[in-house]
């Protein structure tokens, strides 16, 4: 009896003891699966993050980046949009402001939502991991892009912000440390840009790839499809773009390398459009994905930033009968019972009129454009376009010689109309494209007493200036805001706000709270972080 | 109750049964000790009881006289036919006249004969014992000293209340003979006279008595008291395990099935507040539909986890685990403005037949991972033995209705401070002219310092003319009266080879908030099928079918945004029929008229409102779930020492959520984009569990007791969520099919999926019932680990030493213990948290379809190690003066290291936060409870226990490159919730308003304090110091009182939402400073200088003859020079600026003080005396009044209820963002039993 027992003891025992083991075996293997999501891959791939750094909704005009972003801040500090004057429209959106520097920095779980700087040293770290120098050679040319992208976006940060994390940031996924990067001082910030943007654009002067690195360059490159020299073209302009805006603070240098640059057109090419000049072409403009289908009417209209500004329409476009009125405005009209009376002329939205008054009045004043802007799902994000480029080199020419400096401004303006109409033309569903002005109507409006490029060094200046930001607009915000701070033109009035501290648009944002609570280097610049500091380009009284 | 004789009681339920007479019996075999059957005790139950022997077979009554029918021709009746189940030991000589073998027969059942004719007896109830005292033998008076005669000593042992009572220890004191009594709480015994027999049995006083008697049986019957004391009961802890608590090393606190059920829950958490010590819970408002979160012994992770392990007859359940590491409303309004409900809510409170919480790590130890922060075991209700089928039918009805909401001013009207006012187009007062003789009021503004309220008609945005009066209830007309009605029918039965006890329960529920409201229907089955003497399978199944619709909505954007906040001006009556145009449109902006000029509002407004309405009261989202839980259990008892248990169970569970937002306008005004959306998630949520036991227990003698256990756990669960929805709004309006949507239909999926398993093994010893010693360890295998490093082992061991059993103490001990216990329980992140991977998405790009790889938001770390944490713990457990007062005191210490935790890193270094093991941290508590009777008689007892605990989690030490943990981050970084190294966890700190040398507040040109942004100041802690609660009991005659009282001292809430309406002026308290009446200062403002003067007294008039104004404040302090302040301002500019938005404002006013008192729960029962009851058929009925949430009687938060947060993490139950009002409840219950 008792033997029975034992014996079927240790048959139970045996018996479980198996069917552990198999279960242990199996189960271990199943462990190793189920670590990871099968929804995710473990294999990083410098081609494919480089085309996440380029799929940017900073870059392309979204609802977010619109609504959040430039009509709560760069949009009002440069009134490049109407908005109405509630005693809070001059603070900083904290949660907001944190997102736009959070796109820049860190991988976005939305496409389009960023880490330009994450990526970009991913693929610095993928890139130097390479052992095989052949294919070291051939990937390099994803490196190069990858790093004007970075660059370009990182001078963004720059003007918004001055002092910036930038040679130490980004570490977390590739060394896998938790080390706070340290702010690196902005004009040396700039420094690296200028450097980087030269060493890619000569890295891409005549380049040749394989082919078969071109047609995967080609393919993952969704901003300028694989055109090596446009790429070259885009590195030459944002330095241009970023000399300039040093051009005051240090005078010697910006003027030494652009003019050297403005030069050698040959070595180094801008996207200006010199012989003939096409938005979709000549410019440097990331399409909308084909599947986009979103518009900026609600960004737009949800906290009312449809208005016609003031400054641009009442006192710049309409006294001299600018060509670009039809494309950036509609007359709009208001209800009165039943009845829609639509206005007769364009008119914008006072910015000096109380809320209440502009709330009531909202109708009499015109709108942005809504085939251009508000149901236009087409518009690219612009990354920097030839009018652009022109005015610079206006300026350049004005300051410093060198070249036909009204020949380049009424270039610019000429383009800039072009480029409204592209816009406009863009749009197919809502309404029929404008027919673009005839050239001869254009040289009328050159010759208007406004635009006429006469007067004085100035006078001139203003003139480019001020031409510049009507072509900045409210796609371009932020350039437009760092122009107006540096070049202190147009000369904007705004309607005090009385919140005690924030009476008037700032001249920098503050740090977001991801820096001033977590990264260890604040106290650095916790000195520096006042909305009424100013970025070091910034010293023109 | 039938009387003697009485014929009625025969009649209908009579059973006539045919007899036979029986045969000679074998009354040697009656006789000798039947050592075949031992009773079945719970399979793991490693008590330490002496080892249990039946008395002779029984067979039921029926049996036995159908024998005898048989044999003699006698017919019997049975009066009810329940009696012929009675278990009864047969008469060994047959051969006896049939009213003699009747007697023995029916000796101990309860029951007696009445004889009809010779020929004929009927079976009835032997009736109440003081009636007719139960027949006992005579005593033999002169017993000789020599009469060491061997009696059989025939025994019955019951409760007080006459409740047999098995499993009672029997012994002859002095040597070693044993029994113990069966389910009828039978025993036999041999024994002589002079004998002492000692009973004892676990919840019952010890009694000794002698044996007595002459005859060869002797006949005992005896009743045991119940032991006033927890000491002795039966408790389920880890695994499903069976101990009686006096055996237990650690602490561990119970709750039953009636402090469950007995004010009408919805739940089962929410009855838990101050119930035990050291668990902290957390109802977030919104009623029946919101999550309730358990927080055992502080914090015990810094950010994952913090809910306890939740298991159910053995399976562990899902709570939130399918949300990942977000948890449940963690992340804010705009992650998910609804409040959420979680796992647990679908215990149905009305199937439990108690619940244990295991809290410290030796207790939890079994469960390894996740049980760090604790394990709630549930235990259902079984079938219990009864005469006949049992049915009771529970009914619950509560009215809910809005609670402790804001004070709110009805004084003002909308409006800023003057030069706002002014710069917006307003008059100074806030009024905004219409035209040359029409004022309106500024609906927009976002504060209330407008024109008093003076009933005048003014024109409103509407397009009506309206009284400009305070709408003193607008707010409250945000929610409505409730209801919740809950209906429970059971019926349960066993038999020899089965028990069942099947429920159903029905809860409507409608909830306070407007809109939403929740039906459930929960079936649950639990029975138990003896197959053979060896084999035992428990079937456990639960059904639970549901249906939400729409959830309460935060109110973040009414209650806790400029944009929203309702002005007392507000007519609810208006907006409630403005939301939505008469066609069902959305509300018409005053700036999109065109869209329905005629119903578009006149002038801008605030919003908010009328969005919540469209979303909660025209939009719907309906959650349809239907979850299953179930579980078979095989308990398998190879010989007396060695017992198999396998457990197989699930918990799955389908979810529905289908959306249906409704067109908000005529499609005629669509641009690229519409609107409306249907939308439809089908979630998939399962856990399949499985564990296996072997245990081997033997008494080596009477002082050792030993059991080991080995066996596999395991565990797999999978989450789906699949949802499709119509983009950008509907072609055709409101027609809610995927096939309407405007452009191609959306859909997303999200999967996750965890498996664990381990080998465990435990042992128990105990020396002679007094001492006793329990180890376990546990080998744990995680996939949320990265492979190669996801093992880990778990150690405990505990000891329990009954030391009033050895010591000779003084006589008021009744009985003491202490207990101490050692254990380490580990924790791993949430799946695919550690893990480092990337996401691709396939871009439609101008070079076709692209692929873009992107890196994670949250950094994974592929280094990462389990968290461990030791625990120890020290109790001390006493009852004093016979059981009328007891203590019971628990210490206890733990270290948790390599502290896992999502850390927040700047987002310059390339993500958002980075998975780490972040450091030491180091838990310390205290938890006490008292018991007393303190008054007890006849008629009255009443009954009361006191809780408090207190818990304080401390950072130890923090990894290299870690200084500090910021946890919470709000006005602009002005506050901030952080773990310093150190410290305690939870410190709360702020930029502190600035200060000279000597501590004045230093005040700016403007007159406001000035904020001193270059330090912070430590203003609190969020932890409470103290929690617990107050229960007491009275019983009186047929009425018994019920009152739940919890408490928490100390501790801070982070509410910036305070500070905003403090700015905004909605708070009576803001009146101050206001007018004359308020305290404010009079002054004038000079023409030439724009300054403002005081004046000497409110009558003064101004020099310039210039307005006087009542409304100024001087704050106390000294100017930037050191001068004393005089700067005067005008009370809507201290309020607007000094309790703004951001970082310039005193953030010290959003982290106030929560402490309170609470009347959680009052319950007036009575029992219908059974009298009433009986006639009617029932066996019991008792109604009850009840209440909960019915009143604070004090608490340090006026305007915000202590409770308002939600949030399943620590950091979000002490930071409140706005959500709703609390609800109070008060209705009735019925219970009849029958």
């Amino acid at each position: 009896m008792m033997y029975n027992n034992m014996n079927k003891l240790s048959v139970y025992i045996l018996s479980i003891v198996v069917l552990l083991s198999v279960c242990t075996s199996s189960c271990q293997k199943k462990l190793a699966d189920l670590y990871y999501d099968p929804d995710q891959t473990v294999q990083p791939s410098i081609e494919q993050m480089f085309t996440e750094m380029l799929s940017n909704d900073r870059v392309r005009p979204s609802y977010w980046d619109i609504r959040t972003f430039v009509v709560m801040h760069t949009g009002i500090y440069t009134q490049s949009v109407g908005y109405l004057n509630n005693s809070i429209e001059y603070q900083q959106n904290a949660g907001y402001t944190q997102d736009r520097w959070d796109d820049f920095y860190r991988p976005g779980n939305i496409d389009g939502h960023g880490g330009i700087m994450a990526h970009y040293r991913l693929i610095e770290q993928l890139y130097s991991s390479i052992k095989d120098d052949k294919t070291k050679a051939t990937e390099e040319v994803f490196l190069m892009a990858a790093k004007v992208v970075m660059l370009d976006q990182a001078s963004q940060i720059v003007d918004m912000w001055g002092d910036i994390p930038f040679s130490e940031a980004g570490s977390v996924n590739t060394t896998g440390d938790i080390v706070s990067a340290k702010f690196d001082n902005a004009a040396d910030v700039y420094n690296s840009i200028l450097d980087g943007l030269k060493t890619a654009s000569t890295y891409f002067t005549n380049l040749q790839l394989p082919t078969t690195t071109q047609v995967t360059f080609t393919k993952q490159d969704i901003l300028l499809s694989g055109q090596i020299e446009k790429w070259q073209r885009y590195a030459n302009s944002i330095r241009l773009r970023l000399l300039m805006r040093i051009s005051f603070v240090d005078e010697q240098r910006a003027k030494n390398e652009v003019l050297n640059m403005l030069g050698n057109p040959s070595v180094y090419p801008l996207a200006d459009g010199a012989t003939a000049y096409t938005p979709a072409t000549t410019d440097i403009l990331l399409q909308p994905l084909t599947t986009h289908t979103d518009d900026l009417h609600l960004a737009l209209t949800e906290i009312i930033n449809y208005s016609a500004p003031d400054y641009l329409l009442n006192t710049v476009m309409k006294p001299s009968g600018d060509p670009r009125i039809p494309v950036l405005f509609d007359k709009y009209g208001r209800t009165v019972g039943d009845q829609f009376i639509p206005n007769t002329d364009y008119n914008a939205l006072p910015v000096n009129e109380t809320l209440e008054d502009q709330q009531i009045n909202l109708g009499r004043y015109a709108i942005v454009d809504s085939a251009t802007f508000l149901f236009n799902s087409k518009i690219p994000g612009i990354v920097i376009s030839a009018p652009e480029v022109n005015f610079l080199k206006a300026e350049a020419y004005e300051r410093w010689g060198g070249g036909d400096a009204k020949a380049a401004y009424e270039l610019a303006v000429r383009q800039s109309i072009a480029f409204y109409y592209y816009l406009n033309g863009l749009n197919t569903t809502t309404r029929t494209p404008l027919t673009p002005p005839a050239a001869a109507a254009i040289d009328t409006f050159l010759q208007n007493g406004q635009m006429q490029y006469t007067g004085t060094t100035s006078e001139k200046l203003a003139k480019i200036w001020i031409q510049k930001w009507v072509h900045f607009g409210f796609l371009q915000s932020i350039q437009s805001w760092s122009e107006y701070r540096r070049t202190k033109y147009p000369a904007l009035q705004f309607y005090p706000s009385t919140l005690p501290g924030y009476e008037l648009p700032p001249t920098r944002l503050v740090y977001p709270a991801s820096e001033t609570a977590y990264n260890t280097n604040y106290a650095s610049v916790k000195a520096k972080d006042l909305r009424t500091a100013k970025i070091f380009w910034d010293i023109k009284p | 109750m039938w009387k003697k004789g009485s014929e009625s009681f025969f009649r209908g339920c009579f059973f006539a049964v045919a007899l036979l007479i029986i045969t000679h019996a074998n009354g040697q075999e009656a006789l000798s000790f039947n050592r075949k059957k031992a009773p079945r005790t719970p399979l793991h139950t490693v008590t330490t009881t002496p080892a249990a022997d039946t008395p002779a077979a029984r067979k039921p009554l029926f049996v036995i006289l159908k024998q005898l029918n048989q044999s003699k021709g006698i017919y019997f009746l049975f009066s009810n036919k329940a009696f012929g189940e009675q278990m009864v030991t047969p008469v060994p000589d047959k051969n006896r006249p049939i009213e003699q073998i009747l007697d023995n027969l029916l000796q101990f059942t309860g029951l007696k004969y009445k004889k009809i004719t010779d020929k004929a007896f009927v079976i009835v109830a032997a009736g109440p014992p003081e009636n007719s005292p139960p027949p006992r033998p005579p005593i033999e008076e002169n017993k000789t000293s020599n009469d060491k005669n061997v009696h059989l000593v025939k025994g019955k042992i019951t409760g007080t209340e006459g409740r047999p009572l098995p499993n009672v220890t029997v012994l002859v004191k002095g040597t070693g003979r044993g029994t113990s009594t069966n389910m009828n709480g039978d025993f036999e015994i041999l024994g002589s006279n002079g004998d002492l027999l000692v009973l004892s049995s676990v919840g019952f006083d010890k009694k000794e008595i002698p044996v007595n008697g002459g005859g060869a049986i002797i006949y005992i019957e005896t009743q045991l008291n119940e032991a006033q004391s927890v000491m002795n009961e039966v408790v389920v802890t880890a695994l499903g395990v069976n101990r009686y608590s006096r055996s237990l090393g650690y602490s561990l606190s119970k709750v039953s099935s009636e402090e469950i059920t007995s004010s009408g829950n919805t739940n089962f958490a929410s009855v838990l507040y101050g119930r035990s010590p050291g668990v902290l819970v957390n109802t977030a408002p919104g009623g029946a539909t919101s999550a309730v979160e358990v927080q055992i012994r502080g914090v015990n992770s810094l950010n994952f986890n913090a809910q306890p392990l939740y298991v159910v007859d053995g399976i562990v359940i899902r709570n939130t685990n399918e949300k990942g590491i977000t948890g449940i409303n963690n992340g804010g309004y705009w992650v998910d403005s609804r409040i959420r409900g979680n796992g647990i809510l679908d215990i149905n409170p009305a199937d439990i037949d108690n619940l244990t919480i295991l809290k410290g790590a030796s207790a939890t130890a079994l469960y390894g991972s996740e049980a760090a922060a604790g394990v709630v075991v549930i235990t259902t209700k079984k079938g219990a033995p009864r005469k006949h089928l049992g049915v009771s039918v529970n009914y619950t009805n509560t009215i809910e209705e809005a609670a402790f909401l804001p004070k709110y001013q009805n004084e003002y009207g909308p409006g800023l401070d003057r030069a706002t006012n002014l710069s917006e187009g307003a008059t100074e007062d806030g009024w905004i002219r219409v035209d040359s003789n029409q004022m309106r009021p500024n609906f927009t503004a976002w504060a209330q310092f407008g024109p008093k309220f003076d009933g005048r008609m003014v024109p409103w945005w509407d397009g009506e003319m309206r009284p400009y009066e305070a709408h003193k209830n607008n707010y409250r007309q945000l929610y409505r009266t409730g209801f919740n009605s809950i209906a429970n029918v059971a019926v349960s039965n066993q038999t020899d080879k089965a028990s069942y006890r099947l429920s159903y329960t029905r809860n409507d529920y409608k909830g306070i908030q407007l809109g939403g409201d929740l039906q459930r229907n929960t079936l649950h089955l639990n029975s138990n099928f003896k197959i053979s003497d060896k084999l035992n399978v428990d079937v456990v199944a639960n059904y639970v079918d549901s249906k939400v619709h729409n959830r309460p909505f935060q109110l973040a954007r009414i209650i806790a945004s400029y944009s929203g906040f309702m002005s007392r001006a507000d007519d609810m009556s208006v907006i409630l029929n403005k939301y939505q145009t008469s066609d069902g449109y959305k509300w018409v902006p005053f700036n999109e008229s065109q869209r329905n000029p005629a119903e578009a509002m006149r002038y801008n407004v605030q919003t908010e409102v009328f969005d919540f309405l469209w979303n909660q009261l025209r939009n719907s989202e309906d959650e349809y779930q239907d979850r299953f839980l179930n579980s078979v259990t095989l308990n398998y008892d190879l010989n007396k020492n060695l017992k198999f248990r396998v457990r197989l169970g699930n918990d799955f569970t389908s979810l529905k959520t289908e959306t249906r937002n409704y067109s908000e306008y005529p499609v005629a005004f669509n641009g690229n984009t519409s609107t409306g959306q249907y939308k439809l998630a089908n979630g998939r949520y399962s856990i399949l569990y499985g564990d296996g036991l072997v245990t081997w227990s033997k008494k080596l003698n009477t002082n050792w007791h030993v059991s080991a256990t080995g066996g596999f756990q395991s565990r797999k669960e999978q989450y789906t969520d699949q949802s499709s929805s119509t983009t950008d709004g509907f072609l055709k309006e409101n027609w809610f099919s995927l096939q309407n949507s405007f452009h191609p239909i959306t859909t997303t999926l999200d999967r996750s999926a965890l498996l664990k398993y381990a080998f465990l093994g435990f042992f128990n010893v105990s020396y002679r019932n007094y001492l006793f010693l329990e180890g376990t360890l546990r080998e744990e295998y995680s996939s949320t680990l990265p492979p190669g490093r996801n093992r880990y082992l778990y150690p405990s061991a505990n000891a329990g030493f009954v030391f009033s059993d050895v010591l000779d103490l003084p006589s008021w001990v009744s009985f003491g213990k202490l207990r101490a216990s050692f254990g380490i329980v580990g924790n791993a992140p949430p799946p695919y948290a550690s893990a480092v991977t990337y996401s691709q998405t396939t871009l439609s790009t101008i070079n076709g379809p692209v692929a873009a790889l992107s890196a994670q938001m949250n950094a994974g770390n592929n280094d990462i190690r389990p968290e461990n944490k030791y625990e120890q713990e020290l109790g001390l457990e006493t009852m004093l003066f016979k059981n009328r007062l007891g203590f019971d005191i628990t210490a206890y210490s733990s270290r948790t290291v390599d502290q896992i935790i999502q850390l927040s890193i700047p987002s310059s270094s390339g993500a958002m936060s980075k998975l780490v093991n972040a450091g030491e941290l180091q838990n310390t508590g205290l938890e006490a409870g008292i018991n007393a009777i303190p008054y007890v008689n006849k008629k009255i007892k009443w009954t009361t226990r006191l809780n408090m605990s207190t818990a304080r989690s401390k950072v130890r030490k923090l990894a290299p490159g870690v200084n500090r943990i910021v946890f919470y981050e709000a006005e602009q970084s002005a506050i901030r919730i952080v773990a310093d190294e150190g410290e305690t966890v939870g410190n709360v700190y702020v930029y502190p308003r600035l200060t000279d040398e000597s501590g004045h507040y230093v005040i700016g040109e403007n007159g406001l304090y000035i904020i001193d942004n270059t330090r912070y100041k430590k203003v609190g802690n969020v932890m409470p110091k103290v929690t617990g609660g107050w229960f007491n009991t009275i019983n009186w005659k047929k009425f018994s009182f019920d009152c739940a009282i919890d408490y928490r001292f100390g501790g801070k809430l982070v509410s910036p939402p305070l500070k905003y309406n403090t700015g905004a002026g909605m708070y009576k308290s803001t009146l101050q400073y206001r007018d004359e009446a308020h305290g404010g200062l009079p002054y004038y403002i000079n023409k030439s200088t724009n300054e403002k003067v005081l004046l000497p007294a409110h009558q003064s008039a101004a020099p310039d003859g210039g307005e006087v104004y009542h409304d100024g404040v001087i704050l106390p302090g000294v100017t930037v020079n050191g001068k004393e302040n005089t700067q005067i301002i005008d009370a809507a500019y201290y309020y607007t600026n000094t309790f703004y938005w951001g970082a310039s404002a005193v953030n010290e006013s959003a982290v106030v003080d929560n402490s309170y008192i609470k009347l959680r729960e009052v319950s007036l029962g009575y029992e219908l005396p059974a009298k009433v009851t009986n006639k009617l058929h029932f066996n019991s009925i008792r109604v009850s009044l009840i209440g909960r949430n019915l009143l604070y009687f004090w608490r340090t938060l006026k305007n915000l209820d202590p409770e308002a947060t939600i949030g399943s993490n620590w950091i979000r139950q002490n930071v409140d963002e706005g959500s709703m009002a609390a609800t109070r409840s008060f209705g009735f219950s019925v219970n009849m039993d029958f």
